[in-house]
């Protein structure tokens, strides 16, 4: 094995086994509960930005999350489901709604678009606080059970009454989705959606059918959010139309730009940031929102690519510094 | 290559936070030992649309805790403890009370919570705080099972709710405006909807009275013609609902434009002030709210001293501010009668106690017959009237929660 | 009952089309989906708070100040938070949210959360056909029909009410025709916040005022706009009747809840076979 391969075959799996360990070191039952919150929202995050890889931004995220959430507490408490069936459901819930709204939506171009899955959200969220009999109206459903517990004699004992083993459920989705995403963002299937983002005309001009592809990436994008969903409601043991407004699409949408739409990892790096600032704010409650907006506004004046641009950005400055010397200098 | 050691660095940049943080933490909390401090946990909406009544529950709390600190603090067993609160903001959702309540457990490591306004929110939070065997005072509640039940041990309620002020309102009635017979209510949508009119409607026909039916409204309306339209049709003689103070003025205010004159009562304690002013003045009238009014001189002479401390402090003063001082002060109350900081036994002591000194009089616990179990707050509460633009306080009532 | 019911959602709509007239005039004009709508409508009505009840002004005179103020607040946000971010949807997006949460925050600090109201300029109730009709009501009719007229009247008969026609077609094409595009986004900023705070502070008036009344108005203007058209000033009016009829008129017949269904299955379906709205052009 040659020096390169090695090292990347290390970045990839030092990370995980120090994401492993943690819960070994780190016993602080809150602190696990910030990295599962973070977890669940590089989770979103991601998958947002996989659906803008086709062009399209959509502030519909919570009302998918929302889908997932009720579907999966709804089959395992009313139709005795396991968590473990009732997972992958919430999540084909999720795809589903987003493919029959998918097309109508699809017709639609650039904000407008946009203004629609926003709109998407307020009527998931009117029909959950109205859908009494389903949903449990405005009050939602409590007391949503754990996930079944995984015992692997000898292995495994997960009974998910620690937060440990949330943390390691977490971590998991996290990475099948971040894998599965990767994945179909380097197959040819995502090469068509950044070709539709680049100029949707020209895609079509080569014969590629671009409302198909959008819904495509829009589905599954919202997927993940229905498996997110699941997860989160199972964890905080309660759901209520309120928790999925507009407002958390916003998060979601900022979290991926404040990180940075052109890499995969902006997200990732958005999420975890913003989920701390919240975290490491000790001031008034009252004015943390202005701290946030301070953030938003640096980011999109200055540091429009996102923090991961950051790097770039810096080596661009230095370099022009050195160059600059050196041109003064000779 | 470059963006996955980008990720690496960034998750270790974030271990290396938390792990820091963590130690923070673990340091803090182990020079509060030596202090001799009791923590007390303090739920409310800080931010966002039910600050309106969040804000003065955590002020009152903070003055009650500065109070009974300036008067010694609490003795346990010999020995003085000082009273330090954790305030956290549960917002509006249950997910993020329930966060909230994670953190005030797990961060603040606390055993004693005031908290929780929305009956909803506390049902939501109950598995998380019964669990670790935290009491709750709670502030509010419709007087539905589901949120106070024998499966909440640790959870208390001291400010009496709708489903006790509901038979001392109706009598009220019988007793003021006699020739009203046809009564309907106007409920804000809530869970505990049904329940709460089925009490009520019991209570009503038992005073001879006609209930023509219910109407639910969604707790984001604020136009209601619309629905007073429909309501007033059937040609009521008086109008009882619940709602918020905003939305108590609403309806007040719209009642009265759309000609309707009967009295209109609201179950739910709000701020008179607040709806004589949405209502404005000319249309304030014959609104009865089971609210004190802080200026009356009626009030007992702690109100007063109270009020007296919030107008020091924060300029203004209203029934959202004093109601929940005893909230906080019988929960403190019975930790020092329990002589002991185990829930448990707060628990045990807090549920037989027959003589506790409240801010408007004295009261006692019950609920044992109509709640299961015997976590209620049974203490005088006050009533005040709105007439031609005025305040009028009406007068103590006791609530009877057997 | 009918009529009583035909004049509560008469004044509903009317409401409904000032706060998506302002929301589609910068949409179109400007180019930025104005999220922070809602909070322009929001402190609009704690203008008119203001002078009413500190300062004691007449009403009418505390509105027409109000106005004015909104919209030269929304001309300098509109050069600084807006303009830069004009084809730039995910800075526009992120813009406008850290707008709401600055104003949001702002009035919070300055002027607390509880309830405030603007009294009532003129006391009592009317009686028209049959039907009551607070006097506030009334003159939020009254003045929200003089304002559309006038922006009518604004965009058909002047030069530049026609230049914003033009920019909201084709920005390129009227730039190429000689038209100051930036000019001609300031004037719509400053007709649409115009129009979101007359909207807050009728509103103020009849109903209360805190700091979270932004939310619903940004909402309703989103649903009326989809519904109405994208970029389309009648559609905006249109929708507006609509949706503001179904809200009087379905709540009292059958339930407050099935109101709120209906307005979105209607809007649904719409979006459905006519995404672009009613009368939009997309």
């Amino acid at each position: 094995m040659n020096k390169r391969r090695l090292l990347k075959a290390l970045s990839y799996t030092v990370p995980i086994v120090i994401l492993l360990i943690v819960p070994l070191y780190i016993k602080q039952p809150y602190v696990l509960h910030v990295l599962i919150m973070m977890g669940v929202n590089i989770v979103l995050a991601s998958s947002l930005r996989f659906i803008a890889t086709s062009g399209q931004f959509s502030l519909g995220h919570a009302g998918m999350v929302s889908i997932g959430a009720y579907t999966s507490a709804l089959l395992v408490m009313r139709l005795g489901l396991s968590f473990w069936g009732a997972l992958p459901l919430a999540g084909l819930a999720a795809m589903g709604i987003a493919f029959l709204a998918g097309y109508p939506f699809v017709r639609l171009k650039g904000i407008y678009f946009t203004m629609v899955t926003l709109f998407f959200t307020e009527v998931i969220k009117l029909t959950g606080e109205e859908w009494r009999g389903l949903t449990g109206g405005v009050a939602g459903i409590i007391a949503i059970p754990r996930p079944n517990a995984i015992i692997v004699p000898g292995l495994l004992n997960l009974g998910f009454t620690s937060k440990a083993d949330f943390y390691y459920l977490a971590l998991t989705l996290v990475v099948v989705t971040l894998v599965l995403l990767y994945a179909i963002e380097s197959s040819r299937i995502g090469m068509t959606f950044l070709s539709i983002k680049q100029s949707e005309p020209l895609s079509e001009s080569v014969g590629v059918n671009t409302s198909r592809f959008r819904v495509l990436a829009f589905s599954i994008g919202c997927f993940f959010a229905g498996l997110d969903g699941a997860f989160y409601s199972h964890y905080l043991s309660a759901v209520a139309p309120a928790s999925f407004g507009f407002l958390l699409s916003i998060y979601v949408f900022i979290y991926m730009v404040v990180g940075g739409m052109q890499k995969f990892s902006g997200p990732i790096v958005g999420a975890i940031l913003l989920t701390l600032v919240p975290e490491l704010s000790r001031g008034a409650k009252e004015y943390e929102p202005f701290t946030f907006a301070g953030i938003l506004l640096l980011v999109i004046f200055f540091l429009r690519g996102g923090v991961v641009s950051l790097p770039e950005r810096l080596s661009k400055i230095i370099k022009k510094e050195v160059w600059l010397r050196l041109k003064s200098a000779g | 290559m470059k963006k996955l050691s980008l990720i690496s660095l960034m998750i270790m940049l974030t271990c290396g936070l938390i792990l820091g943080a963590y130690t923070e933490v673990g340091l803090a909390a182990s020079s509060k030992d030596e202090a001799k401090t009791l923590k007390i946990g303090v739920m409310a909406p800080l931010t966002g649309p039910s600050s309106s009544a969040g804000l003065p529950h955590s002020r009152i709390t903070q003055l009650a805790a500065e109070w009974i600190n300036g008067r010694g603090g609490i003795t346990i067993k010999g020995q003085k403890y000082v009273i330090e609160l954790a305030i956290e903001d549960e917002k509006e959702t249950s997910d993020t009370a329930i966060t909230a309540a994670t953190k005030l457990i797990e961060l603040h490591k606390v055993k004693f919570i005031v908290g929780t306004i929305s009956p909803t929110l506390a049902a939501a939070v109950a598995p998380v705080t019964e669990k670790a065997h935290v009491i709750r005072s709670l502030w509010h509640g419709e007087g539905a099972p589901i949120e106070l039940s024998p499966n909440t041990p640790f959870t208390f309620r001291v400010p009496v709710v709708p489903r006790d002020f509901a038979p001392q309102l109706l009598k009220y009635l019988v007793k003021t405006y006699p020739n009203a017979k046809k009564i309907t209510m106007l409920y804000i949508d809530a869970p505990a909807a049904p329940f709460l009119f089925e009490k009520t409607k019991q209570a009503a026909e038992a005073l001879g009275l006609n209930v023509l039916g219910l109407d639910l409204y969604p707790s984001a309306t604020r136009d209601f013609y619309p629905l007073l339209s429909k309501v007033l049709a059937s040609k009521p003689d008086a109008i009882y609902c619940t709602a918020l103070p905003h939305l108590m003025g609403g309806i007040l205010k719209s009642a009265r434009e759309l000609g309707y004159n009967g009295p209109i009562f609201n179950l739910s304690p709000s701020s008179p002030e607040t709806v004589r002013n949405i209502a404005g003045k000319a249309l304030a009238t014959h609104c009865i709210v089971p609210a004190p009014d802080v200026n009356s001189p009626e009030m007992t002479p702690m109100i007063k001293q109270i009020t007296k401390m919030v107008l020091n402090k924060y300029k203004e003063c209203n029934s959202d501010y004093v109601r929940q001082w005893d909230s906080f002060w019988w929960m403190v109350q019975a930790i020092e009668k329990a002589q002991n900081l185990d829930p448990s036994e707060v628990a045990k002591t807090w549920e037989k106690m027959d003589r506790i000194e409240a801010s408007t009089g004295t009261g006692k616990m019950g609920g044992r017959q109509s709640y299961g179990i015997n976590h209620i707050g049974v203490l005088p509460f006050a009533v005040t009237r709105m007439m031609n633009g005025e305040l009028e306080h009406v007068g103590w009532f006791t609530p009877e929660i057997p | 009952m009918l009529a009583q019911n035909l004049l509560n959602g008469l004044m509903a709509g009317w409401i409904y089309i000032l706060v998506a007239l302002g929301l589609t005039l910068v949409l179109s004009i400007v180019g930025i989906v104005q999220l922070a709508h809602g909070e322009i409508y929001m402190v609009g009505a704690y203008i008119v708070y203001y002078f009413c009840v500190s300062a004691g002004l007449n009403f009418f005179l505390s509105l027409l100040i109000s106005i004015l103020c909104v919209g030269f607040l929304g001309v300098i946000l509109e050069k600084f938070f807006l303009r830069p971010f004009r084809d730039d949807v995910e800075g526009a997006i992120i813009s406008t949210i850290a707008l709401i949460l600055i104003l949001q925050t702002a009035i919070v600090a300055i002027a607390g959360v509880s309830y405030k109201d603007i009294p009532s300029p003129i006391q009592g109730v009317v009686k028209v056909f049959g039907a009551v009709l607070s006097w506030e009501r009334l003159i939020t009719i009254l003045v929200s029909i003089v304002l559309v007229s006038a922006l009518l009247i604004f965009i058909t008969k002047t030069k530049i009410g026609q230049a914003m026609v033009a920019v909201s077609e084709d920005r390129v094409a009227a730039a190429l025709q000689g038209i100051n595009v930036n000019r001609v986004s300031s004037v719509a900023m400053f007709l649409g916040c115009a129009l979101a705070a007359a909207a807050g502070g009728l509103t103020g008036a009849i109903f209360d005022v805190t700091p979270f009344i932004g939310g619903f108005a940004l909402m309703k203007g989103i649903e009326v706009i989809i519904l109405g058209g994208l970029g389309s000033i009648p559609g905006a009016i249109i929708g507006g009747l609509i949706l503001g009829f179904i809200d009087g008129l379905v709540t009292p017949l059958l339930s407050v809840q099935l109101a709120g269904i209906i307005g979105l299955v209607v809007i649904i379906l719409i979006l459905l076979f006519r995404p672009q709205g009613l009368l939009g052009h997309e």
